[in-house]
């Protein structure tokens, strides 16, 4: 107790008195004068090159950091691209920029120092992990062409969560969004990531993930290249979109995933066709279904009408024509053959008949021979005993008859 | 040719196919051909309805789409 009143006491004893502006100036001349021109080396880190012309950096290790600036003027002294992970020795003055109470080193020139060790891990585990194969084009899974739902991982705050919903939201309304946020930057980021995408991949509705984060150094993204994150996405079996940072930083997570956007924003966009698109497809189908009906119905029109002109059904009477051609070719034929058995048997008669004048009667009666009727001028009488004594008879001869009567029969006498 | 079946295009243009050839074939009898040309008119006639209920129904479906 007394020895703590007693430092109190001293402390205020001391008459002299700083305001901060003093103290800070002291503090710039001290630095100022006693670090001049001076070389350090580290690993550069969030890199700036706006368009004033300064560049502006973090120049760090593993357990500190400082900050760096390379005014236009020096930039000539410049013959290198800076980037962030190079390691490099700057060369200049270190400052105190009094108004914020920091230090800051005045670069004047750069030097390559290597490069910066994240860098090589970064490169170490890229090739490790390619050589298992999981960078492979083979093992990339088709993205849903229409997802009707999709998981959103990402940070909870920032603008790469807007990003994604607004753009999802107004490209594809239709479209059900889960958000599962998570840290994204540090060394918890990665299982909480992780367990994100397991979440994500036992749902069965979720067709699709977007793993997001926006722009930051190296080591900010560092999460999204730890080896435990890459094979979980490489198992996943929903398909994964990675959008982290900006256009020119790739993560080994860009690599594993089964589509690498630039940004959060390209992502959304690369997530889902727009409903735009989806209806003018539509559309497109709707045209097209209907030329081709039209075409299915004019060709089953043709075939049909083509059926109804052959002959065979355009003209029934034709059917019966050749029926009745081959009728009258028949009739014609019986009449044929009617006239020839007709002429054959008329020859046939008219030699006969020529036959017949040879016995003619009368052509007999000529040569002198007569004929003896009965009395009633019915009966030829041919024998003796036709006849009796006394009975009247007619004998026709060539020119006349004579009415006589029997006298006497006699009898032919046996030879 | 059963009334009851319910007509399908494709068979009966086939049949329909088979029945003018046969009738162009001089060799069938008269009796054969009166039938296949009945059964051919008939065939024409449900063929030609089955066309124009299929225009009037893309007619309506098309209408609905444009409404």
């Amino acid at each position: 107790m007394l020895k703590e009143k007693q430092n109190h006491e001293s402390f205020n004893l001391t008459k002299n008195i700083y305001t901060v502006s003093d103290f800070t100036n002291s503090l710039k001349n001290l630095i100022e004068e006693k670090f001049s021109f001076i070389s350090i080396k580290g690993e550069i880190s969030n890199l700036s090159q706006p368009t004033s012309g300064h560049i502006y950096f973090t120049l760090k290790d593993e357990k500190a950091e400082i900050k760096a600036v390379m005014f236009r003027g020096y930039k000539n002294n410049l013959k290198l691209n800076l980037h962030d992970g190079m390691e490099i020795i700057a060369v200049g003055d270190v400052s105190v920029y009094t108004q914020r109470g920091y230090h800051q080193l005045i670069v004047k020139n750069i030097e390559v120092a290597g490069q910066g060790s994240l860098f090589i891990a970064f490169e170490k585990l890229k090739k490790k992990l390619n050589d298992q194969g999981l960078f492979d084009k083979f093992h990339k899974k088709k993205l849903p062409k229409f997802p009707l739902e999709i998981g959103i991982i990402t940070s909870s705050t920032g603008a790469a969560v807007e990003d994604i919903i607004n753009i999802l939201t107004r490209r594809a309304p239709h479209v059900k969004l889960n958000l599962r946020p998570t840290i994204v930057q540090g060394t918890k980021a990665s299982n909480d990531i992780i367990q994100a995408i397991d979440q994500f991949d036992k749902n069965k509705n979720i067709e699709l993930i977007i793993l997001g984060r926006g722009g930051g150094s190296i080591e900010d993204l560092w999460c999204f290249n730890e080896e435990k994150l890459i094979n979980k996405i490489f198992e996943c079996q929903t398909p994964i979109i990675t959008g982290i940072g900006h256009e020119t930083d790739f993560t080994l997570a860009d690599f594993a995933s089964d589509l690498r956007a630039p940004t959060p924003s390209a992502a959304a966009e690369l997530a889902s066709i727009s409903l735009d698109e989806i209806e003018k497809k539509l559309i497109n189908f709707k045209v097209r279904f209907s030329e081709l009906l039209n075409i299915i119905m004019n060709n089953s029109w043709q075939r049909l009408d083509n059926i109804s002109i052959r002959y065979g059904f355009q003209k029934p009477s034709l059917l019966i024509e050749s029926k009745k051609k081959h009728l009258n070719e028949k009739s014609y034929q019986l009449k044929k053959n009617f006239q020839n058995s007709f002429n054959l048997k008329s020859y046939h008669v008219e030699s006969i008949k020529s036959k017949l004048q040879i016995i003619d009667p009368k052509l007999i009666l000529k040569r002198g021979y007569s004929i003896v009727y009965e009395n009633s001028k019915n009966k030829i009488i041919k024998s003796i005993h036709e006849i009796s004594n006394n009975e009247d008879v007619y004998v026709k001869m060539s020119d006349g008859s004579i009415k006589t009567q029997i006298k006497k029969i006699i009898k032919n006498e046996k030879r | 040719m059963k009334k009851d079946k319910k007509i399908n295009f494709e068979d009966s243009m086939n049949r329909l196919e088979d029945i003018v050839n046969l009738l162009e074939d001089q060799s069938t009898s008269l009796e054969q051909s009166i039938e296949l040309f009945e059964e051919g008119m008939l065939l024409t006639d449900s063929c030609k309805e089955i066309l124009k209920n299929t225009e009037t129904r893309i007619k309506k479906l098309l209408k609905e789409e444009k409404n």
